[in-house]
């Protein structure tokens, strides 16, 4: 299946929260974690193709380095995003395309590339960006988007077949 | 007069150079055609060899989560964009 990931999804995809030491934050993060890992091994066994603009691997590679205190593991994810996902650069003719979308989606800068991609290129968007995800439902025959949080493991797996 | 003259055909040279970049830069959907053909595994082997390094990678990252609540980190960093944008 033809996905695009939200930088969330990969964030939970990457940590596994376990030395999270409340326990009702490190049980809410194992879960998404769990989903998220679910999600991100399918897409590095070529069970999905990850379509991304190239702001979502700036995020990723900004939120590590801020919880790793490290700019070397920011960009080691960021790395490894680039090399398993279809990473889409924003030249002129690429903006170009997707302004349409991104007019009426009338979000945040980074919310409405991600999604006019996930439109243009027909992928399933998946993030646990709640006031996202419903702006989006507002557009339900341009984007195809899924709440993390609201998919169960089931619902992931299924999505693999 | 001439000052008019030199500001079009400069405005003109710049229009130019755009729309010759934008014929030479591929649409975005043979950019993806392009790129799909990269990321697809070629082998079990390749498949095994990803879920190794990811695996070691993962564990490395989580290891050196040095903030006691990512969940907030996330929520000010990717979070507030609406905030950031509106």
């Amino acid at each position: 299946m033809k996905l695009s990931l939200d930088a969330n999804v990969f964030i939970y995809a990457y940590i596994t929260g376990e030395n999270i030491k409340n326990e009702r934050r490190r049980r809410e993060w194992v879960q998404l974690h769990e989903k998220a890992d679910v999600l991100y091994t399918d897409v590095l066994k070529g069970k999905h193709v990850v379509i991304i603009p190239s702001v979502i691997v700036a995020e990723v590679c900004a939120v590590i380095s801020r919880l790793t205190n490290s700019e070397e593991e920011g960009i080691s994810v960021a790395k490894e995003v680039q090399e398993y996902c279809v990473v889409v650069y924003e030249s002129a003719s690429v903006l170009e395309e997707l302004l349409p979308v991104i007019g009426k989606v009338k979000g945040s800068g980074i919310d409405s590339i991600l999604a006019a991609l996930a439109a243009r290129e027909n992928t399933v968007l998946i993030t646990n960006d709640r006031k996202l995800h419903d702006r989006l439902r507002a557009f339900e025959s341009y984007v195809d988007v899924r709440l993390l949080k609201d998919m169960s493991l089931d619902d992931i797996k299924l999505i693999s077949d | 007069m001439e000052a008019d003259i030199v500001s079009r055909v400069d405005k003109l040279e710049r229009e130019v150079r755009r729309l010759k970049y934008m014929i030479e830069a591929k649409t975005l959907h043979e950019h993806v055609i392009e790129e799909l053909r990269r990321v697809k595994p070629l082998d079990e082997l390749e498949i095994k060899e990803r879920l190794k390094k990811h695996e070691l990678l993962k564990n490395r990252i989580s290891s050196s989560v040095v903030v006691e609540d990512p969940q907030a980190v996330l929520d000010e960093v990717i979070g507030d964009r609406d905030e950031a944008f509106s």
